[in-house]
């Protein structure tokens, strides 16, 4: 009876000792890395990012993965690759500025061999906890079920921030977007909700309301907008935009501004007043910079020359005409007047078309998307993130966050130390959300896939991420709170000339 | 009263054949599902998907009843092969029969009385009809029939308890069981609650299990509501039942609701409120039975009688048999096996078709090379679709038609489209790897490849799609890809459908560019005539004739010329003597003269009288089409 006790007692140990992986006495080795997904092979990771789990796909039967780092070393096995959250956290504390070497050990008929390691870079530039951004559907005119979510990156953990399942049903449908903060914080943020119950969710120093910002004076609602960092102004554009479909081409999709203009709100005095409009040019995506004093924008120059047709048709078939200059005009808090138009990058002049623009935390970078034509650059195949100096006016793609597939809804992090942004270079379908460290000389490290808890949730997850942003604290209202707002009167705003 | 009791009732005819009734009525029913309706089943597993993986799970559990909905979408996969899956599916009906039996100890000579909620969870899934195409409701062919068997189980469980803990589990079970069944843990335990104070074994707490019940139905989706974000609040208390849809669309459309509004009405929320119904008088009667002085022999015929009314209402009021949607199904289903034969066969049996069957026939006729040979010989026309929605051919078939049709972009769109507003399905699935594939997008097809691999019954043919991936040398090889690839022949342009894909294909084929094959050729003609656009037929004709170079021209395309050059006068046209003795047959230009003499002759006829009348001496030209064939209300 006493042996079998101890039988059972020992069992667990037993388990335990058989499942431990150890590293082969044994084994030849591969001049090539393995091929793992999400690549995370040389990426610059933050030294607090949740831990990033990969799969092995070179074909084999058993595998067995060190990482180490200094003293610190852990060993997982299998082909899915994955470390407990503690012994992450421990393993990239201690390779903070430095590296953590991946050795991956792989069996096939008995035989061992080592794959050539990788690193994985470990900045001592921490990263922004929360990021946020909605999940739809890569669809074109159809929507269900969209959530702007929050995700604190440090670990797996996502909540939803608003659903628009939580107001609508058919054939009450209820799209949600644009969700946008004010430095990087929650008290003052804003998301818009379209047709069912449509307005704009806003929230001013805590408090919670729902804005009508459409006047007879503006084109539409507010679109894209932007929070002034210093001051109390939002900037947004106005747009009439449209979906027409590519019968063959990959792109799929043009979305196209048939008119659009950029405004200003002043949640306060609950008006707006136009910062752009002139009537031959598309004016949008305005942004702060973060003095409060500039606001950059894009805008295309387009005439309606053929009046045997409308302007919608006209733009249809010269689609290809339509491309975006990056603009600013200085802003005085005290006046509430912009200055003259200044022309920050010419991208016309390059036979290219610039959107997006995103100005680095110090001011000293521009950040957009390139691509050849239009404006929506998530559909646009050649569509790559640039930087521009804005001291030195050199320009530059991010090389090493690129790839021949689209790369668009950019954001700076609160330090500027990192960059996060869409891409669809995984299946060409579904944006997922890359990152990437800058350097103080504008240039970026390679992008890693925001990571998750299996490495097979983007096989089989079904929505793209879009405008993600950073955030350095959790949205304090709940999807019900909203949901309530959403359901009450809005606040309709005025037009006038003056903001102040 | 209990089962002992039935001892006693003798061997009268509903004791004594009860049984048999019973399995004559299990049988009959599985052999409407398996072969009367199996192209229906084979469609609803098309539109239906199921795998094991933790992503799928957490999505299905993101709205109460996720569970009955990840179960039913396991059973619903078996209608692959319909006789299995409708073997399942009866077998679990004749468990709700045997459950309610035992649940409310109904006596042998009543037995038959438990036939009536299968008769109405029957009447829930074969009424659907189009809705098949239109339900967010994953796996909810199984849904209220496993349901109903929890619920059941439920109720013998609880009568085994003692009186507190039977307060205790109905809590439980609606607070446990509202995320996994929805409205049937709230309807449940209502009828649980019900069932033990009509008992009267402990009047108290048999009272407090009520009253718990109560209380947990009325906070149990009011608690739940800060836990999910996908369901409005007044919905959580339909959580299960696609009534919140039937309603919002009914609502919405009553005006252009054909048959009516009520008809809706009873045809769609009645077997449920029927079926709770029935649990809730079982319940009641448990205790009151016994006091019933109703003679056995009368209370067996009543049961009997009850089951056949509930059987003839069935099959008579709650069976979609409308002929064009199966037809659909049919075809559909031929044209996944490439068996154009067979889809062209079944259009024979419309006797007004709907615009599907006509475009699946037009693609099957074009795949087999006799389009323009015997387009006009099959029953044409477009019947309205028997749907209290409008139905759309871009939910239906206007991706496969897409697809067959060289328009593999918009093929693509519609397959996502739809993916958005009721998930992905098997159909979009394979529709959206063939499409992928033919444009040359690998990486995205393969995605698509990956999660049907990981399905029962579709990971054959995924394996087969992935060879083209791997191997892309090997499309032009194979003969399924063979037309759409041909008509794929047009440059890009930006173009929208506003979901009307007959008509956008209509539009389509008026463009001709210089790289166009005989077979876009073929079905731009067909189109023109079908349009009767005879300012078309002759543009296209001409490039027909000149690119194609035909060494006999098919039939109805001399039909087309005969009629148009008539009605034309030779103003716009002119053609020589050699061009009649070379392309147009003796025989059509016979059959179009004695055509014309006849609508001379009975020109005074009224038009339907007439089109009867000429029907079978010209229903498969191309004149009784462009004169009597009237109304083509393209999709």
């Amino acid at each position: 009876m006493k042996r079998i006790i101890i039988y059972i007692l020992s069992l667990p140990l037993i388990v335990l000792t058989a499942c431990t992986p150890s590293i082969p006495s044994e084994y030849g080795k591969t001049s090539t890395p393995p091929v793992i997904y999400p690549d995370y092979t040389d990426v610059t990771v933050p030294c607090n990012i949740a831990p990033l789990t990969f799969r092995i796909e070179n074909d084999a039967d058993e595998f067995v993965t060190r990482f180490s780092s200094g003293v610190n070393e852990f060993l997982a096995a299998g082909r899915e690759v994955s470390l407990p959250m503690d012994d992450w956290s421990n393993l990239i504390s201690s390779a903070s500025g430095g590296d953590v070497k991946v050795e991956v050990f792989s069996c096939k008929a008995g035989k061992w061999s080592a794959f050539m390691p990788f690193n994985i870079h470990v900045s001592p530039d921490s990263i922004d906890r929360y990021i946020s951004y909605r999940l739809i559907p890569p669809s074109y005119v159809a929507y269900e079920k969209l959530a702007i979510c929050q995700r604190d990156v440090t670990t797996y953990d996502e909540k939803v921030i608003y659903s628009n399942m939580l107001v609508s049903a058919e054939p009450t449908g209820q799209c949600i977007n644009c969700h946008a903060y004010k430095n990087y914080r929650t008290d003052n943020m804003q998301f818009h909700v379209r047709q069912h119950l449509g307005g704009t969710i806003f929230v001013h120093d805590g408090k919670v309301k729902k804005v009508n910002l459409k006047t007879d004076s503006t084109i539409s609602a507010g679109v894209y907008p932007s929070f002034n960092p210093k001051y109390d102004v939002v900037a947004y554009s106005v747009n009439n935009t449209g979906q027409i479909f590519h019968t063959k081409n990959s792109n799929k999709v043009e979305v196209q501004d048939k008119a659009s203009d950029v405004i200003v709100y002043n949640p306060l005095k609950e008006i707006v007043t136009h910062v752009a409009n002139s009537p031959d040019d598309l004016e949008v995506f305005p942004c702060w910079s973060p003095d409060g004093k500039t606001l950059y924008y894009c805008s295309a120059h387009f005439e309606h020359t053929d009046t045997s047709r409308s302007i919608e048709a006209e733009m249809i078939a010269r689609y290809k005409d339509v491309k975006y200059d990056v603009l600013r005009r200085s802003w005085n808090p005290e006046t509430g007047e912009f200055g003259a138009v200044d022309t920050v990058f010419a991208a016309t002049a390059l036979g290219k078309s610039a959107t997006f623009p995103r100005i680095s935390p110090n001011g000293k970078y521009l950040l957009f998307a390139l691509a050849e034509y239009g404006c929506f650059h998530i559909w646009h195949k050649d569509a790559d993130l640039y930087v521009l100096n804005l001291e030195t006016d050199e320009l530059r793609p991010l090389e090493k966050a690129n790839s021949p597939f689209p790369e668009s809804y950019h954001a700076w992090s609160s330090t500027g130390r990192w960059i996060l942004f869409a891409s669809r270079r995984d299946d060409t379908n579904y944006s997922r959300l890359y990152i990437a460290h800058m350097n103080d000389d504008g240039t970026s490290d390679k992008a890693f896939l925001l990571p998750q808890s299996s490495s097979a949730f983007y096989d089989f997850f079904d929505r793209s991420y879009n405008v993600p942003e950073f955030m350095v604290e959790s949205v304090k209202f709940s999807p019900q709170e909203f949901a309530e707002i959403v359901k009450g009167e809005s606040v309709s705003v005025k037009y006038s000339t003056d903001i102040k | 009263m209990d089962s002992g009791n039935t001892k006693a009732v003798g061997n009268g005819f509903v004791v004594k054949y009860g049984a048999i009734i019973a399995a004559l009525f299990f049988l009959v029913e599985w052999g409407m599902l398996a072969i009367y309706d199996s192209s229906t089943l084979e469609r609803i597993e098309q539109l239906s998907i199921f795998f094991f993986d933790g992503i799928y799970f957490k999505e299905m559990m993101s709205a109460p009843a996720g569970f009955l909905s990840y179960i039913g979408s396991f059973l619903v996969q078996f209608f692959y092969y319909p006789a299995l899956g409708a073997t399942i599916y009866v077998v679990l009906l004749y468990l709700a029969f045997h459950l309610t039996i035992k649940a409310f100890d109904i006596p042998k000579h009543l037995h038959l009385v438990a036939l009536v909620p299968v008769i109405l969870l029957l009447a829930t899934n074969t009424q659907l009809g189009y809705w098949i195409f239109y339900l967010k409701m994953p796996g909810y062919y199984f849904m209220a029939l496993l349901a109903v068997i929890f619920s059941l189980l439920a109720i013998m469980a609880v009568k085994r308890l003692s009186p507190v803990l039977r307060i205790v589990f109905v809590v439980a079970w609606v607070f446990a069981g509202y995320p996994l069944m929805g409205v049937y843990a709230l309807a449940s335990a209502l009828i649980i609650g019900m069932y033990l104070v009509c008992k009267r074994e402990n009047m108290l707490l048999s009272a407090l299990a009520l009253v718990a019940a109560v209380a947990s139905v009325y906070f149990a989706p009011k608690i739940y509501y800060s836990y999910y974000t996908t369901v409005p609040l007044e919905h959580l208390y339909f959580a299960g039942v696609p009534c919140v849809q039937w309603r919002d669309v009914m609502v919405a459309k009553v005006e252009h609701l054909t048959p009516s509004y009520w008809h809706n009405i009873i045809i769609y929320w009645v077997p449920f409120f029927m079926l709770a119904a029935f649990y809730a008088i079982a319940a009641l009667l448990a205790s009151l039975r016994p006091k019933l002085r109703i003679k056995e022999k009368n209370a067996s015929v009543a049961a009997l009688l009850l089951a056949i009314l509930f059987a003839v209402l069935l099959h008579c009021f709650y069976w979609f048999n409308d002929n064009n949607f199966r037809i659909e199904n049919k075809q559909n289903n031929a044209m996944w096996e490439q068996d154009w034969q067979k889809v062209a066969d079944y259009a024979r049996d419309a006797t007004v078709p709907t615009r599907q069957v006509v475009i699946n026939k037009n693609i099957a006729l074009l795949k087999m090379g006799t389009l323009g040979s015997e387009i006009f010989s099959y029953p044409d026309g477009s019947s309205d679709i028997l749907a209290p929605m409008a139905v759309r051919l871009t939910q239906t078939g206007g991706m496969m038609a897409y697809f067959q049709l060289g328009k593999l972009n918009f093929c693509y769109r519609w397959c996502v489209e739809n993916a958005v507003e009721y998930g992905w399905r098997v159909e979009y699935l394979k529709h959206a790897v063939r499409s992928m594939i033919l444009s040359g997008e690998y990486r995205v097809a393969q995605r698509y490849i990956d999660i049907l691999k990981k399905t029962l019954f579709h990971s054959s043919w995924a394996e087969e799609m992935e060879q083209f991936v791997k191997n892309p040398e090997l499309i032009k090889k194979e003969g399924e890809f063979a037309l759409p690839l041909d008509l794929s022949c047009y440059p890009d342009a930006l173009e929208v459908d506003d979901s009307f894909v007959e008509m956008y294909l209509m539009n389509g084929f008026k463009n001709i560019y210089p790289e166009v094959s005989a077979n876009y050729l073929e079905m731009a003609l067909a189109l023109a005539m079908t349009r009767k656009d005879s300012k078309s037929f002759w543009y296209i004709f001409n490039l027909y004739l000149n690119k194609v170079n035909p060494k006999n021209i098919p039939r109805h395309f001399q039909e087309a010329f005969l009629l148009f050059y008539n009605l034309d006068k030779g103003q716009n046209v002119q053609v020589n003597k050699e061009f009649f003795d070379r392309f147009i047959s003796k025989q059509s230009s016979r059959r179009f003269d004695a055509f014309l003499k006849k609508t001379a002759k009975y020109k005074g006829m009224k038009e339907a009288d007439m089109a009867q009348y000429f029907k079978e001496e010209y229903g498969d030209t191309y004149f009784y089409f462009y004169f009597f064939v009237r109304k083509i209300r393209t999709n």
